[in-house]
């Protein structure tokens, strides 16, 4: 097998999709590239081509132009190869229905030419992490929203693939389910599997991810770290002080205003919150003003610009 | 980590026939079409056309009782192959013959024919004015007359030739039925056709054979006396009733095969892509270490095998079924025949409709795709074709438009597969009977050139479709 520095990596990705009358581009040239082990979070507004670029790299559509590498093996020219060492979720269920968990499973496994001998054990176990022991022997029909997606989760996983494609695995589902599939992803990171997933969940991808691309109207905004691009934001973004204290006086306010760079200041259920120009460092400056007006402080926390944020003014807001 | 690509389309198709084996449409429709085979095997086995029409012979009978003579009139009634009739009642009528208008026979007297078929009526003395009638309603009627130049005669004789056509084959038969002239069958008269001895009457003064296409001489012979019978039999392709299995089988497949095989297979496989597509189950083996091709032969297999093992299982019982009623099995190559064009015919509708089902978006789409398809090929097709042709000019009558219209037809699958049988009908005495290729119009090559490429074509058009729409 071929080492190569990206686990996958994509150039100039084009998909159009036939129309009679006016062909749709889904993808219009999309460039990144996922290093080993990362877990990469890939965000976008609905109909950006997120779903368009993970059935690429699963190998289910055919791209138009330019191309993929996913381990090495390029997508169009060995698509076998790709898709043993990929797992890939889609967003919709896609069990049997009539087969029991454990039967999608096993049929899956053996489609992917996962040892006979072998296979059972580990479906049973796999369905065991994954929470389904007790549902395995019932029918896929019977499943709830959640088990589905835990299902899903299981058939990506059978052959343990190195790279996982994940297509909105919390998509629907209670914070609890969340929560699972949070800690779950982190587990397979810490397993050394590269994790390329699709969200509309920004804090999921915030708290899960450790790179993240942005994808707008088929051509990617914006690829990087996820600590550098909160950083690029805080820099582009007002910085925001919430204060815990009680309401000062609107002679105070005042004060707090004119200390430099403070543009605003609003008072918040259990306090204030301090508006300054960007990277500046005001708190020092607001928390001396208020101690020596008397104003009791029970915290102050400088607010973290939230991808959330970064989303909004990389798309020019209220397209997520 | 080359997988071998007949594996997954093994397994794929494991899970098509497992998938069909289990769902109630599938045995519906094998229970459906069991009913029809069996019920068709059953009911076309039973003896039919000349075999067992019956007809009724009268002969004078002139017997010297106590030193005086007693004329009788002897009715003997039996169906063409000699297996007399009892229990019917044969009804006696005297009618003049002397008189120079019409007038209405009368009735004397009825009664029933006994276990060998036979009735006998004591006339007392006969006048010479007078003749004789026997009748069975609805059978017909038959003469007895008592003339002078009877008394120089050894027997009286009845000679019947038939031909009986049907789809199911064709044949010609003679029935010869000889009395003594004291009323008594002649089991030691010689009978030939065109002077070769063909045997005696049996003990019911009966005799039945098979009659040659073409103009013969029927003659008796019993002691010292002869009568000769010229005859006509028709084109033949042999005895249908011995021949009944394959005329059956024949029957079965020219009447609704055509009809119910294209529905079990598109109603078996009309959503084997769109309902994976529905449920979503394509993404995932579209993922799947497995080839388009692979993917789609496993479909197609899949759902074939699930069709064509009950079904070959249904033919074979069908086939016992009409062997233990007519008492002879069908020609083994014939009837291998039958069942492999019928799984020809089911394989090319299952390889439609994975066409039609790569194509269709949802389920419902799919299932109008399958009626459209069956009407096409049940209705419109041949009707289209057969009308254009004939608008063009073409006459039915010509042999090498006849030829050419046959051709065109090659397209319908529904009627090659019916040609394909037709091919393989067994001649049984030299005539075409309902074989199409003896006749010269199609070759066996032809037939089989359309075959392999109702195969090959669909298959490649499927994968090209399947191919398109799976990967956008």
């Amino acid at each position: 097998m071929r080492v190569t520095a990206s686990a996958i990596r994509v150039q100039d990705l084009r998909k159009r999709y036939p129309a009679f009358r006016k062909p749709v581009d889904a993808l219009a040239g999309v460039n990144f590239d996922v290093a080993r082990g990362d877990v990469f979070g890939f965000l976008g507004p609905n109909g950006a081509g997120k779903t368009t670029t993970l059935r690429i790299l699963a190998t289910v559509l055919a791209p138009t132009g330019g191309g993929a590498e996913v381990d090495g093996h390029d997508v169009v020219r060995d698509p076998m190869a790709v898709r043993s060492v990929v797992g890939y979720m889609p967003e919709r269920s896609g069990a049997y229905p009539l087969l029991t968990g454990l039967q999608n499973l096993l049929y899956w496994g053996r489609l992917q030419d996962v040892d006979g001998g072998g296979l059972r054990e580990r479906a049973r176990a796999l369905l065991a992490e994954l929470g389904l022991e007790e549902a395995a022997d019932r029918k896929a029909k019977t499943y709830s929203h959640g088990m589905g997606k835990r299902l899903l989760m299981a058939q990506a996983l059978i052959h343990d693939p190195p790279i996982l494609l994940l297509d909105e695995p919390a998509g629907g589902l209670d914070p609890q389910g969340i929560r699972f599939f949070r800690d779950l992803v982190r587990k397979l990171q810490g397993e050394g599997k590269t994790v390329f997933l699709s969200s509309h969940i920004l804090s999921e991808v915030e708290q899960t991810c450790t790179t993240v691309g942005i994808i707008h109207r088929g051509r990617m905004v914006v690829v990087e770290r996820m600590d550098a691009l909160r950083q690029r934001i805080g820099e582009g973004a007002v910085a925001r002080i919430e204060v815990e204290c009680d309401l000062p006086s609107p002679a105070v306010m005042q004060a707090i205003l004119g200390v430099p760079k403070v543009r605003a200041v609003t008072p918040a259920p259990d306090g204030i919150v301090v508006e300054a120009e960007a990277g500046a460092e005001v708190a020092d400056e607001v928390t001396r003003v208020l101690v020596e007006n008397r104003v009791r402080i029970r915290a102050v926390r400088p607010a973290q610009p939230t991808l959330e944020d970064a989303f909004m003014s990389l798309l020019g807001g209220g397209t997520a | 980590m080359r997988g071998n690509p007949f594996v997954g389309t093994a397994r794929v198709g494991w899970m098509e026939f497992r998938t069909h084996l289990r769902s109630p449409r599938l045995l519906i429709l094998v229970v459906l079409f069991a009913l029809l085979v069996f019920g068709a095997s059953y009911g076309f086995s039973q003896p039919s056309g000349i075999s067992n029409q019956p007809f009724l012979v009268a002969h004078p009978a002139i017997r010297n009782e106590s030193g005086a003579d007693h004329f009788f009139a002897v009715g003997w009634v039996a169906d063409l192959r000699g297996v007399p009739r009892p229990g019917v009642a044969v009804s006696l009528y005297e009618f003049n013959l002397t008189s120079p208008g019409y007038e209405a026979p009368r009735f004397l007297q009825s009664a029933e024919t006994n276990a060998t078929g036979f009735v006998v009526f004591d006339v007392g003395t006969p006048s010479q004015e007078f003749g004789y009638q026997l009748r069975v309603d609805p059978i017909g009627m038959s003469m007895v007359s008592f003339y002078p130049a009877l008394l120089n005669q050894t027997f009286t004789s009845f000679v019947s030739s038939s031909s009986f056509f049907s789809p199911f084959g064709s044949e010609s038969a003679v029935a010869v039925h000889v009395m003594t002239l004291d009323g008594y069958p002649a089991t030691g008269a010689d009978i030939y056709i065109d002077d070769n001895l063909q045997g005696q009457p049996n003990g019911n003064g009966f005799y039945g054979g098979s009659l040659p296409p073409g103009d013969h001489v029927v003659r008796i012979s019993y002691r010292g006396y002869e009568e000769s019978y010229g005859t006509y039999g028709g084109p033949s392709s042999g005895p249908v009733y011995e021949n009944g299995a394959d005329a059956v089988l024949l029957g079965i497949v020219f009447t609704f095969m055509p009809l119910i095989l294209p529905i079990v297979a598109i109603a078996v496989s009309f959503d084997a892509i769109a309902r994976e597509r529905a449920q979503g189950s394509l993404e995932l083996l579209l993922a799947r270490r497995v080839r388009r091709e692979g993917i789609l032969a496993g479909k197609f297999l899949g759902a074939f095998a699930s069709i064509a093992l009950p079904m070959t299982v249904v033919f074979l019982g069908g086939i016992a079924i009409l062997a233990a009623v007519s008492g002879r099995p069908p020609t083994p190559s014939f009837a291998a025949t039958v069942i492999v064009a019928s799984l020809f015919l089911v394989a090319v509708y299952v390889l439609l409709m994975l066409i039609l089902s790569s194509l269709a978006k949802s389920v419902g789409t799919a299932v109008v795709f399958g009626v459209v398809a069956w009407l096409f090929f049940n209705l419109f097709f041949a009707f289209v074709a057969t009308f254009l042709f004939l608008v063009a000019g073409g006459s039915l009558t010509s042999p090498g438009a006849y030829g050419a219209l046959l051709t065109v037809l090659l397209f319908d699958p529904n009627l090659l597969y019916q040609m394909l049988v037709a091919a393989a009908v067994p001649v049984t005495s030299g005539s075409p009977g309902l074989g199409l290729v003896p006749t010269g119009y199609l070759s066996i090559a032809q037939l089989a050139v359309a075959a392999i490429l109702w195969i090959v074509v669909p298959w490649l058009l499927a994968t090209w479709i399947f191919r398109r729409k799976a990967e956008g």
